[in-house]
């Protein structure tokens, strides 16, 4: 009875799911793709889809409060913000396809995508 | 052999105490919790079935979180979500408890699962961007860690007083007198 508590199946199961989570981790490593195109939403305007490649600043005002964001050398920033936190700001400069910043306070969002733009725009319950 | 009710009333007492201070335990990674509360779930599930690991289990939610003032909030319904989709994948594979999975695949399971139903769960119901299955190995893991650690824990009180409870045989005292 001491010895044999750990049975065939859990063995099988912990492997499983290790070998599983390994491997999830490294296909998320792995396939991370530089972004073309970055797309800017602000609540009250309507969406932009910017190229990476322009070097441009884009200025956004709403009745919220205002965002500058910065496109340079394949990235893209967000400069100032009207918020008191600045955590949009700290997000620093976003490269890779999926990264995002949020600036909570003035409801806005810039997100890096690939060359096709993503299928779903909306979720509904 | 003992009466069931009252041990069941006992064990969910012990569930929502240990539910409600693991909340209040600081741990260094965010929204990682060892679970222990899934510990009773375990033991009643081997000991008694399904049914009264179900009643449980609710039981524990519930007053687990009127106790710490999560009522109705976003963790509630993650708990309970995760809770129940844990005990359910738990209890579709208890057939093959004794014979070919231990506590150990039991409990793994059920933890897995109950990270997997959360991730699932606060994606559809709070943060609606794909971003959040980032998250999923890290999760997987965590799940495989304390999922070992549930198990064997479960494995030393069923051990010591499973066939004190239920109307099982005891393991030491047939060997005992076998040998």
């Amino acid at each position: 009875m001491k010895n044999n508590w750990v049975k065939i199946g859990d063995v099988v199961i912990v492997s499983v799911i290790l070998v599983l989570s390994v491997t999830l981790l490294f296909v998320q490593r792995t396939n991370r793709e530089k972004g073309s195109m970055v797309l800017i939403r602000m609540s009250g305007l309507d969406d932009q889809v910017v190229p990476l490649e322009e070097n441009r600043i884009i200025e956004l005002k709403s009745s919220r409060g205002e965002v500058s964001i910065e496109i340079k050398d394949q990235h893209a920033c967000i400069l100032h913000s009207s918020c008191p936190h600045q955590y949009c700001v700290k997000m620093g400069q976003l490269t890779e396809i999926g990264e995002i910043a949020v600036c909570v306070p003035n409801q806005c969002m810039i997100e890096i995508t690939g060359n096709q733009p993503s299928v779903v725009d909306a979720y509904t319950m | 052999m003992y009466k069931k009710i009252p041990f069941l009333g006992i064990l969910a007492a012990i569930a929502t105490i240990i539910f409600s201070i693991e909340s209040l335990v600081p741990l260094p990674v965010p929204w990682v919790r060892i679970g222990l509360a899934n510990l009773v779930t375990v033991l009643i599930l081997i000991w008694w079935g399904t049914k009264d690991a179900f009643f449980v289990l609710f039981l524990r939610i519930l007053l687990g979180s009127l106790l710490i003032g999560k009522f109705l909030q976003p963790a509630f319904f993650l708990s309970l979500s995760g809770g129940c989709g844990s005990l359910l994948v738990m209890a579709l594979i208890l057939r093959f408890y004794p014979r070919w999975i231990g506590l150990v695949g039991l409990s793994v399971m059920g933890a897995v699962t109950h990270n997997l139903v959360q991730i699932l769960f606060s994606f559809l119901l709070y943060i609606h961007h794909v971003k959040i299955f980032t998250f999923l190995p890290f999760f997987l893991f965590t799940g495989l860690l304390t999922g070992c650690l549930i198990g064997f824990l479960a494995h030393l009180i069923d051990f010591r007083l499973g066939h004190k409870i239920t109307a099982r045989e005891n393991p030491t005292a047939l060997k005992e007198i076998t040998t």
